[in-house]
């Protein structure tokens, strides 16, 4: 299992303290490649893609519409 | 490995890029699609992937740069163009309605006009009469345009990606309540599995997204969505829908609508564009001039009033077409009571 953890440093939280989850691409308990676009985040009108970190099975832990800062845990992908 | 869920925006910005990689003739232009992406998100990381040449961000100055892509496209190029909402158009008439859609007549086919103008449509934020209208009608009225309207991410693919290969202009209307941007609600039926590689979708050819026996629901962009909704109501009254996706207006699919309602009897057209002299009279006309027998009740239109639209909030959502208006239109015309158009 290894973490899908939205970045360090990924949007100036000084401006903008919070994102916020907005999709999904795959559904819960698909199968993703790694570096596969998993998720996008929306900061202001900013969007961020977030990839999967190796392949696997996909668990979703932060549905659409859940706040986020860097470093938040959205999800996990492994066996 | 699994299909992706696209989003709308993705699908879109997905196409122009797999066009612009196979045709050097494809390019991009207007406002804010550069660096920032397009502000629904159509042109995102295009500008990071071919350069300023290629995605070129304009002043704000419509009639100069659809201009420019008339005669960019009639000159051997395949421009594709945003338009950032369809309300701007007035200043940019001129180039849409004179030269965009009449120049191939005018030259007797000798010269082609293979552009793309896409344009954000659609209300429901509070962003204002001058921000928030579809105007499909607009441009489907007017001979010598295509006009493409996309309800959810695998259409918005093939969609652009069959505009952009086609010789004549192509409308591509995608409402902004359907790309999937966060800052505005998007209904989960808007995102779609997606093939990785290219494909197109064919142009003038309606889909049923739900079988039904008692009542077609013709509806086009956000409306698909809403009439599915609608849908889900009726059946617990026990009418069973049938949702038809027009798709395209510029063709449309008169034989698919004509099908639909051959087969259920009776006829509800939900359109966010306003009422009078639009899609939903045309869609009725259709049907009637074909053959009115097939009706067992007056058919019926949900649409926009014509009014401005308010910037208000509870005054933008009472007037916008929504689900339970679309139930209630079919409702009474299978019930024959309730609801008033």
């Amino acid at each position: 299992m290894s973490e899908i953890r939205i970045p360090e440093g990924l949007w100036d939280t000084d401006a903008t303290p919070e994102g916020v989850v907005v999709t999904w691409f795959f559904g819960d308990g698909t199968d993703v490649q790694a570096g596969a676009v998993v998720a996008e985040i929306m900061v202001a009108k900013t969007q961020y893609q977030i990839e999967a970190p190796t392949a696997g099975r996909l668990r979703i832990q932060a549905p659409v519409d859940t706040v986020v800062v860097p470093g938040s845990v959205i999800g996990q992908v492994g066996g | 490995m699994a299909q992706r869920n696209l989003t709308i925006s993705g699908a879109m910005s997905e196409a122009i890029r797999q066009e612009m990689e196979a045709d050097p003739k494809v390019f991009v232009m207007g406002e804010d699609v550069g660096i920032y992406g397009g502000i629904f998100g159509s042109t995102t990381g295009l500008y990071q992937r071919f350069g300023g040449e290629r995605v070129r961000d304009t002043p704000i100055s419509e009639t100069g740069f659809i201009g420019a892509a008339v005669g960019a496209a009639m000159a051997g190029m395949r421009p594709v163009v945003e338009l950032m909402f369809v309300d701007f158009f007035g200043v940019c008439m001129d180039p849409i309605y004179n030269l965009a859609a009449k120049n191939i007549y005018f030259a007797g086919g000798n010269i082609r006009v293979p552009m793309v103008l896409m344009t954000a449509v659609g209300g429901g934020y509070s962003d204002g009469g001058q921000h928030s209208q579809t105007l499909y009608a607009t441009f489907a009225h007017m001979p010598g345009l295509k006009v493409v309207v996309p309800s959810n991410a695998y259409d918005a693919k093939g969609m652009m990606i069959a505009a952009i290969r086609d010789d004549n202009p192509v409308m591509y209307m995608f409402h902004k309540g359907l790309q999937g941007l966060g800052w505005m609600a998007s209904p989960a039926t808007a995102q779609a599995p997606v093939p990785d590689e290219a494909y197109t979708v064919p142009f003038g050819k309606c889909e049923v997204r739900r079988q039904g026996a008692d009542v077609t629901i013709v509806a086009l962009g956000l409306m698909v969505h809403r009439a599915l909704e609608a849908a889900v109501k009726l059946e617990k009254e026990g009418i069973d829908a049938e949702i038809v996706d027009l798709r395209t207006l510029v063709p449309l699919d008169r034989d698919g609508v004509f099908r639909s309602v051959a087969k259920t009897g009776r006829l509800v057209v939900a359109d966010e564009d306003y009422v009078s002299y639009g899609i939903t009279a045309e869609i009725i006309a259709t049907v009637a001039e074909r053959d009115a027998r097939v009706f067992k009740a007056s058919p019926r239109r949900v649409a926009y009033p014509d009014i401005p639209i308010p910037y208000s909030r509870p005054m933008e959502q009472f007037a916008l077409p929504d689900a339970d208006r679309i139930a209630d239109a079919a409702h009474a015309v299978v019930k024959g009571r309730r609801g008033a158009a």
